[in-house]
């Protein structure tokens, strides 16, 4: 077994068969991590000790005949904004460094581990989630597996990054604006956001709490499914979790994708992006055989709504750092931080209000549509420290441009996962955008265009320690 | 509080100074053109936010027992 190219359900039926310790995966975990992490710096710390601690009782436990969980002995790190026991969330900040550690895990961590996987580590981010590149000051940035020069994306980039890089099969970000998709589009990998309230999020650092969601990253649907199968549900002691009963989507997986009414999400969404992308939309429509175009009512507005709520919520969380020691936030969020502080109450409250007008009209498009398709990313991955990007002729601003076509989903909480279509250069995502609640339909369509082909992760150019790696685990 | 021609500062820096000094937020003068530009962005995007018909709609919030 190569570790760095094996799947997660692959590693647990062979730990749960005895085929393979879950020391053994562990010591394979940790030894890719010690050597393809100083030039991605994906990770800000490594859980060697409780790792190993963990991976001891689970193989006792198989030896002596119990049940282990449907990720028993599987690797996987975590975001820094969830709490682990005895760490300091950082969230990507310094001011958090001062920070107590915390008492317990976040709530799905303690899914993730009843399900026997095993936490490796936690992962770079933007400060505080506020970004889209994962430049950040404090912990320097997360470099992207297929090109080191360029950015693994944001505000989750250490969790695009560390599975990408064969580090770990399986990783939890958080999605308030983009935040899991974005990097999973240019890390090559298939990310879930789900609808909003779908999985607790006891035990994070929230960003805007009206609109974060916990999110996962794999490098097959399936491992998708099963980590977002193990940590959906309810929770009585996150508010704003739904008390639906868990619906899993592993079983789905199968179905394939008939009688699914699909459509491409024409105008704003097929505007102002390259080529390329729009390439990657097309392949993934044709594979489909979809034809049909359907045109989203006042998305301009609903992506505007996010970034007034965004801001306004994100300086809300803060505003008591931002009083006592704004120096140290992050230059790449001091500024956007200050200027939410500083907004008028009446734009927010105007904001929230398109908000639900936005989400309304949307909903009427799913009355007639299960999902749609959307290119996830405008463009591949920017190189570290670009400031624009041109396309067609126009020039952006290259952070605030990667969110054009993935925020208008999540400010009204839609289910939305990103699969990365197979096409030629960097990695670029597509998304599919269900229904509230349907996340099935989502995993369906993105299992069927990972069996035909159409969508898929393919490993980074080998890195100089690639071979040693895999060793590790033979 | 600092006026325009006091020290060279945009009306809209000392806009951003008064209010961050009655909200208790300190800031550092160089920060002054980035939050002013922030201001900006953000309040071009409230102006898209206004959708004809979204004003009616009510945000209140339900309190049950």
């Amino acid at each position: 077994m190569n570790y760095s190219d094996e799947n997660a359900l692959a590693i647990a039926a062979a730990v749960r068969g005895r085929e393979i310790s879950a020391a053994k995966v562990v010591e394979a975990a940790l030894g890719v991590i010690g050597m393809r992490d100083p030039s991605i710096n994906a990770f800000t710390d490594v859980l060697a000790e409780r790792a190993r601690r963990e991976a001891a009782q689970l193989d006792r436990d198989l030896a002596e005949g119990r049940e282990a969980g449907p990720l028993a002995g599987v690797p996987f790190a975590v975001k820094n904004l969830f709490d682990v026991e005895g760490l300091r969330t950082l969230a990507g900040a310094k001011i958090n460094r001062d920070h107590a550690p915390a008492g317990t895990d976040a709530a799905v961590v303690r899914s993730l581990s009843k399900a026997g996987a095993i936490l490796v580590g936690t992962l770079n981010m933007d400060e505080y989630a506020y970004g889209y590149t994962t430049e950040n000051t404090h912990f320097g940035p997360t470099r992207n597996p297929y090109d080191l020069q360029r950015s693994a994306g944001g505000s989750s980039g250490g969790s695009g990054a560390a599975v990408a890089a064969g580090m770990v099969p399986l990783s939890l970000g958080t999605d308030t604006g983009g935040s899991v998709r974005v990097p999973a589009s240019f890390c090559g990998l298939f990310g879930v956001k789900p609808t909003f309230g779908r999985i607790s999020r006891r035990g994070t650092v929230l960003f805007a709490p009206s609109v974060d969601h916990v999110g996962a990253m794999a490098r097959t649907t399936a491992d998708l499914a099963a980590m977002y199968d193990a940590i959906e549900g309810p929770d009585p002691s996150d508010e704003f979790c739904s008390t639906r009963d868990p619906d899993p989507v592993l079983p789905e997986l199968d179905q394939g994708i008939g009688g699914l009414r699909i459509a491409i999400a024409d105008a704003y969404f097929l505007e102002h992006i390259e080529r390329e992308t729009h390439d990657a939309v097309m392949s993934i429509s044709d594979a489909l055989g979809v034809r049909e175009r359907v045109c989203l009512p006042h998305v301009d507005a609903g992506r505007s709504c996010a970034t007034v709520i965004t801001a306004v919520e994100g300086a809300s969380q803060h505003l008591e750092s931002l009083r006592r020691r704004p120096q140290d936030f992050d230059p790449m969020t001091r500024d956007r931080f200050l200027a939410g502080a500083l907004l008028p109450g009446s734009v927010y409250q105007r904001a929230q209000a398109s908000r639900r007008f936005y989400r309304d009209a949307v909903r009427e498009v799913f009355q007639r549509t299960d999902v749609l398709i959307a290119p996830c990313t405008p463009a591949a991955a920017p190189l570290i420290g670009q400031d624009v990007i041109e396309i067609g002729g126009n020039t952006f601003p290259s952070r605030g441009h990667v969110g054009r076509c993935v925020i208008p989903f999540s400010i009204i909480g839609l289910p939305v996962i990103s699969v990365p279509a197979r096409v030629p250069g960097l990695p670029r995502g597509v998304q599919l955008v269900a229904a509230p609640y349907m996340e099935r339909h989502i995993f369906r369509v993105a299992a069927h265009l990972e069996r035909i082909g159409a969508a898929g992760f393919v490993a980074p150019p080998d890195q100089p320690a690639a071979d040693v790696a895999r060793r590790v685990a033979v | 509080m600092p006026l325009p021609e006091d020290d060279g500062t945009t009306p809209q820096e000392c806009f951003v100074r008064a209010a961050a000094e009655m909200m208790e937020i300190r800031l550092d003068p160089a920060w002054l053109p980035g939050i002013v530009r922030n201001i900006e962005l953000l309040l071009n995007a409230a102006r898209v936010t206004q959708v004809p018909g979204s004003e009616r709609i009510d945000v209140g919030q339900r309190f049950e027992p």
